[in-house]
């Protein structure tokens, strides 16, 4: 196929994204070649562009296409690629959401259906955008969505706008908040109202969460937070140190703390500050 | 990484309090995550999440603005 499409290349932390174009990949049995519609920039990418998380010391295949929170619909579905992973029919121009990356199936952890722990799978952050099929990540036209992919055709009332944070920053706090196990009537607290934290504040509230505690400093992300269902802030203007915000979590919680306490802040420093306002039995 | 957290380790064992790391996640999630976001699209403002929308030749430009905190979360567009 000699069609090619663009794509925002990373060659390392300090070095500006780089605009090229690469063959637009065909599809094997089993894979889809997704259009992406929008892909968003995720906390997780400002750790590498800044260079705390330094790719070339971790030995990443540089270079290489970014971003992995996005959406898109189907150019082109490879042979044998009839329906969705919830067995719904799938055709060209669906609008779908999937998960960026691809364990394997074979190892320990996929065996165990712990595919989130496979140590081989694939994701564009350890394939070189160089490599085929190219289009590996979110920041250019196309995506190609390989092989033991998990993929979900999206309501016509889910637009673009709502779904591009689905496969990384929603997905990945709904995960937390089921493993931790909130149960009806619980405390969670959530450090951080970024685009995790806000998420959070929602997922924790529709599985039974009586009290959904945010503490950030930043007003827009504290009235988003409420507008997602946090139902009290700790405001970090007002309490400005770690020892002022444990006791105001105390004091919302009878002086027990938080039943689930989560960390969405992506700073060292604040882990223990949240240990101290979890409450004993806590997680 | 190299990153390190400073902790009382006494007051995870004496709490009987856990620490759970999480990286990725089951596809079972992201069937959860949607079916969540279907079920409840007017109870939460979805689409407030992403505050800014850039070309993809702007890319480095949403870097920027997001790190400095002017945008809460940058889309990047494609085309």
């Amino acid at each position: 196929m000699a069609e090619t499409a663009r794509m925002a290349v990373f060659h390392g932390a300090g070095k500006p994204f780089e605009i090229r174009e690469y063959p637009v990949p065909d599809p094997e049995p089993g894979a889809i070649l997704v259009k992406v519609a929008m892909a968003n920039v995720c906390g997780s990418d400002l750790h590498y562009w800044r260079g705390e998380l330094d790719y070339v010391k971790m030995g990443r295949p540089l270079p290489l296409n970014t971003g992995h929170e996005h959406v898109g619909r189907v150019a082109k579905l490879g042979p044998g690629v009839t329906t969705d992973s919830a067995g719904r029919p799938l055709a060209v121009g669906d609008r779908v959401a999937y998960r960026f990356f691809f364990p394997c199936g074979r190892c320990r952890m996929c065996l165990k259906g712990k595919t989130k722990s496979c140590p081989v799978r694939q994701a564009n952050f350890l394939v070189s955008c160089e490599v085929w099929p190219h289009f590996q990540g979110g920041f250019g036209e196309y995506f190609y969505l390989r092989p033991n992919h998990a993929v979900f055709k999206l309501a016509d009332d889910i637009t673009d706008d709502m779904a591009a944070g689905v496969n990384c920053a929603f997905s990945q706090v709904y995960a937390g908040l089921d493993i931790a196990a909130v149960r009806a009537g619980q405390t969670v607290v959530i450090q951080g109202a970024g685009g995790l934290g806000v998420y959070a504040c929602a997922v924790a509230k529709e599985m039974g969460a009586a009290r959904v505690i945010i503490i950030d400093g930043v007003e827009e992300r504290l009235t988003l937070a409420r507008s997602f269902g946090a139902t009290d802030v700790v405001d970090m203007r007002e309490h400005k140190t770690p020892d002022d915000r444990i006791k105001a979590v105390k004091q919302l919680t009878d002086d027990w703390g938080g039943d689930v306490v989560m960390e969405l802040v992506g700073n060292p420093k604040v882990v223990d500050e949240g240990l101290r306002m979890t409450a004993p039995e806590g997680t | 990484m190299g990153w390190k957290a400073e902790f009382d380790p006494a007051w995870i064992i004496f709490g009987n309090r856990r620490i759970i790391g999480l990286s990725h996640y089951e596809a079972e999630h992201l069937r959860g995550a949607l079916d969540m976001m279907t079920r409840t699209r007017t109870r939460y403002p979805w689409n407030k999440i992403i505050s800014h929308k850039f070309p993809l030749e702007a890319i480095e430009e949403a870097f920027v603005q997001q790190d400095k905190g002017h945008v809460t979360r940058a889309a990047i567009v494609p085309d």
